[in-house]
């Protein structure tokens, strides 16, 4: 798939948009959008809300070994992060992530490489 | 641009946002990232796959759990594991023993209090009521050596078989399967053939849920050859389906019969192994070995696939097909099943009729080759099942009711001959039982909740806060048990005490104390322990810690089919885990039983390829076991079959994943899964309450409408302390090994 300019214009844009809210001075963190009140598996509106990134997961490995949502973002309390920590990734990739300390890994994370919620390896 | 360019971008200004914003609450992880973390060896808390873990520690409290990549499960973890230090610190843990005071609540008390109470009570009762008025009941997550002390603390010194744990809910028909073909218990494989086997037969297991790092291995076997298959035998869909070639969905508790319609397939296919049924095989009905290879064929006749079809509802063609995926020669075959065969009237003989399979096409002894029940603890094999914690056994193999076993057992304690008591202890349920009808005055539950658990669980709650009956409770936090209890007793957890864990393949291991108690909790060892000095038998029980109670454990297995003499305590704290049998210091340990040449137990000299030494002539045994129906099956009044089980985010009765934050909002809530037509015939749609009523109890649960079960079948899973599925199901147990019938009872449905 393929984005054509205007896309990219967009994204760029939202990009902007979400630093400058940030750098606007805000200490809150990221918060689910919506109080979970009811005590739902996640994919139970995911399925539905997000509809792409509930495939790409659901089709790779995580999606097929049930490393659900909660693994990587957090709760959906204060340490809900939309962007997952990658220190979240050590209970199963613990050399992985010690090996983001070497010099060639500078300024990367995890997602640099492996696309978000697909996590095809190496961007392929 | 690709895709995974957009997404880079989209990450990196997320990233960039989020870095902006200042970090987010720091997670137990992030804590573990900043360094100076001390990693120790250990074994997972929850299932019993019994994931190598390491447990990271900083400034005296756990901080972070990783995969341990040299143990069997190279690694990984499933999402619980991952996220075990919470289980430890939310604030609801016990710190203080409490006693129900006069008013009936629950105040705190000292420890000296509190063991004063309990041991006049137990003693009281002996004296008055006699030795089998008093019970343990323990668990398959309790430590080898507390399992021990207290199996030692209750027959040799309060002198009752009334010692019995929850392994009786959910293994004991796998046992009662191995050793009524096998004559020993325990799987004889090991998690390597699962890389060995061409074809996976899971039965009765939601293996992605309940056993998810063996699931992964199974499916990363599948992703390297796209020759091996995967039959899934499951009235319901659940995410193990997703790995399925073919998906047998029956009626339930027929699957008695499909087994059988499989062998019936096989042998008229010829799909069979002549030689090795000539050479290692009996066959028997009932409880006599006394058939032929001639009257289990003709049994068989009965079982045709066309027959079966409209007993089981699975088109015959499926199961011919499932026979012929098992059977095909030159290929290995390896079947794994849980709850689903276990947890029924009839565990018995599904088990037996799923080691059918593997022993007339000789699948079984070689790589990839195998029956392999899974466990649910992490220590219901290793504790309870091999060391004898359930009411008909003693320790790694004998029985209680039989005078030599006891003899044995008598003389490696050094008590007197005869001292041992011989009258039978009372099965789990019969032991709440006991307790509901007065026969059982007094009993003491450890690291379990059967106030949650039991079947039926109304009836055995009532026994347990009656005030005619003294109850003890120890576990780390308030449960639907301890609401119950006369005592409670605040109990070190995982990782705050030292232990032995065996699990589902033989593996011991050691799991190690990293941080300390909170509070004044102490760890059940040392408790039963204190409870045995005061109660008088403080000489039988010379252990300071568990360590010292290992080498008499060792000693209690040793020439017996369980040996792991060489499993030492300096190993355990060195090694990833070590499979028995291994006899002798230095022996590597066995990956599969009764196979010459790699069980050290079989004679080099033995004429066969397999000895089964657990039977007098080394031969296993097939059974002719006939389709027999649930305890409770549909009718006019109740009309659907109520079938329980799992989520991958909770697990067992929720004390612990629901203390973590990730999980105690994923899918923590029971709901009804209800087939769409269902739903409609009831006019209820998704969210609505939906009352479910058997003849035993009701409660209402929100209907999630989808058609995992096919119409006719609701599904609730067993984890939510607030909406128990034990409400309604039915403790109807198998007669053989007394577990009860969780998964299928009848139940009426009505829009709330």
């Amino acid at each position: 798939m393929k984005l054509n300019r205007l896309g990219f214009g967009m994204l760029l844009l939202v990009a902007a948009l979400a630093l400058g809210t940030a750098l606007a001075g805000s200490q809150e963190p990221a918060k689910h959008r919506f109080k979970m009140g009811k005590k739902k598996d996640c994919i139970a509106c995911h399925e539905k809300r997000t509809p792409k990134v509930f495939k790409e997961w659901f089709a790779c490995d995580h999606g097929l070994f049930n490393v659900k949502c909660a693994v990587c973002h957090g709760s959906v309390g204060d340490d809900f992060t939309l962007e997952p920590v990658i220190a979240r990734c050590t209970g199963c990739h613990a050399d992985q992530v010690a090996s983001m300390e070497l010099p060639t890994m500078k300024g990367k994370t995890c997602f640099t490489c492996h696309a978000a919620h697909a996590l095809s390896p190496h961007g392929m | 641009m690709s895709v995974s360019r957009r997404n880079f971008l989209f990450t990196t200004a997320a990233a960039s946002a989020l870095a902006a914003l200042g970090k987010p609450t720091l997670t137990l992880a992030e804590e573990a990232a900043k360094g100076g973390t001390k990693w120790t060896k250990g074994v997972c808390r929850y299932c019993g796959t019994g994931c190598g873990v390491y447990k990271g520690t900083r400034d005296g409290k756990l901080v972070m759990v990783k995969g341990d990549k040299h143990n069997h499960n190279a690694g990984f973890l499933c999402l619980k594991g991952f996220l075990l230090p919470q289980i430890l610190y939310d604030e609801s843990r016990l710190t203080k023993p409490q006693i129900r005071n006069k008013k009936g609540v629950l105040e705190d008390a000292s420890w000296d209090e509190a063991l004063k109470l309990i041991v006049s009570k137990f003693k009281g009762s002996v004296k008055e009521h006699g030795a089998d008025s008093v019970a343990f009941y323990g668990s398959g997550q309790a430590y080898t050596e507390e399992t021990f002390l207290s199996n030692k603390l209750f027959r040799a010194g309060f002198r009752t078989n009334n010692v019995e744990g929850n392994p009786r809910l959910c293994m004991a028909s796998a046992v009662g399967g191995y050793v009524t073909s096998f004559g020993k218990d325990e799987p004889m494989g090991n998690y390597e053939d699962i890389d060995h086997a061409d074809v996976f037969l899971l039965a009765g297991s939601n293996t992605a849920e309940a056993h998810p790092i063996l699931f992964q291995r199974i499916a990363r076997r599948k992703q390297a050859n796209d020759k091996v298959k995967v039959i899934v035998v499951d009235p319901r869909r659940t995410p193990t389906s997703r790995l399925a070639d073919l998906h047998l969905q029956f009626k339930p508790g027929t699957d008695l019969a499909l087994f059988n319609s499989m062998a019936h397939v096989l042998i008229k296919e010829g799909l069979i192994d002549t030689k090795f049924i000539k050479e290692n095989l009996n066959f028997g009905k009932v409880k006599k070995v006394d058939q032929t290879w001639e009257s289990y064929v003709a049994f068989l006749e009965d079982y045709s696939p066309e027959k079966v079809s409209k007993i089981t509802d699975c088109p015959a063609e499926q199961i011919v097909e499932a026979a012929r995926l098992f059977g095909a020669k030159g290929r290995a075959s390896m079947s794994m099943w849980c709850m689903g065969l276990n947890q029924r009237s009839r565990g018995v003989w599904a088990n037996n009729l799923c080691h059918n399979l593997h022993l007339i096409t000789g699948k079984i002894g070689t790589p990839g080759n195998t029956p392999f029940s899974l466990t649910g603890q992490p220590n219901a094999c290793g504790g309870v099942r091999d060391g004898g914690g359930l009411s008909h056994l003693l320790p790694y193999g004998r029985l209680a009711g039989k005078a030599p076993h006891r003899a044995i057992i008598e003389k490696l304690w050094d008590l007197e001959p005869g001292h041992l008591p011989s009258a039978p202890g009372k099965n789990a349920i019969d032991m709440f039982r006991g307790l509901d009808e007065g026969s059982i005055k007094c009993i003491y539950i450890m690291c379990t909740n059967p106030g949650q658990s039991l079947p039926n669980v109304t009836r055995y709650r009532n026994g347990m806060k009656s005030k005619d009956t003294f109850v003890v409770v120890a576990d780390i936090y308030p449960t639907r048990t301890t609401e119950l209890a006369d005592v409670v007793l605040p109990a070190a957890a995982w990782s705050e005490k030292e232990g032995v864990f065996g699990c589902s393949e033989r593996r011991y291991q050691l799991d190690e104390k990293v941080v300390e108690a909170p509070g004044e909790a102490r760890a059940d060892f040392q408790i039963l322990l204190e409870i045995g000095k005061r109660a008088g038998f403080g000489a039988m029980l010379p252990y300071k810690t568990p360590a010292d109670a290992w080498d008499e454990i060792r000693k209690l297995g040793k020439d017996t089919p369980y040996a792991f003499w060489g499993i030492t305590r300096e190993r355990l704290h060195k090694d990833h885990g070590v499979i028995w049998p291994c006899p002798e210091e230095g022996h590597p340990g066995t990956p599969r039983r009764y196979v010459k040449g790699v069980d050290p137990l079989v004679p080099a000299d033995w004429p066969r390829r397999m000895k089964f030494y657990g039977r007098s002539d080394g031969k296993a045994i097939v059974w002719l076991r006939p389709m027999a129906p649930p305890a409770e099956v549909p009718d006019k009044e109740y009309p659907y079959y109520l079938t329980t089980g799992r989520v991958i985010e909770q697990w067992h009765t929720g004390t612990m994943t629901q203390k973590c934050k990730e999980l105690k909002t994923a899918n923590a809530e029971t709901m009804l899964e209800l087939h769409p037509d269902d739903a409609a015939a009831l006019q209820v749609k998704a969210g609505n309450g939906v009352r479910v009523s058997s003849r035993r109890g009701s409660f209402v649960f929100r209907a999630n409408v989808t058609d995992t079960c096919p119409a006719g079948t609701v599904f609730l899973n067993m984890h939510d302390p607030e909406r128990m599925c034990n409400l309604v199901t039915i403790d109807a147990y198998d007669p053989g090994s007394k577990q009860p019938e969780f998964k299928i009872c009848a139940v009426k449905l009505e829009k709330a």
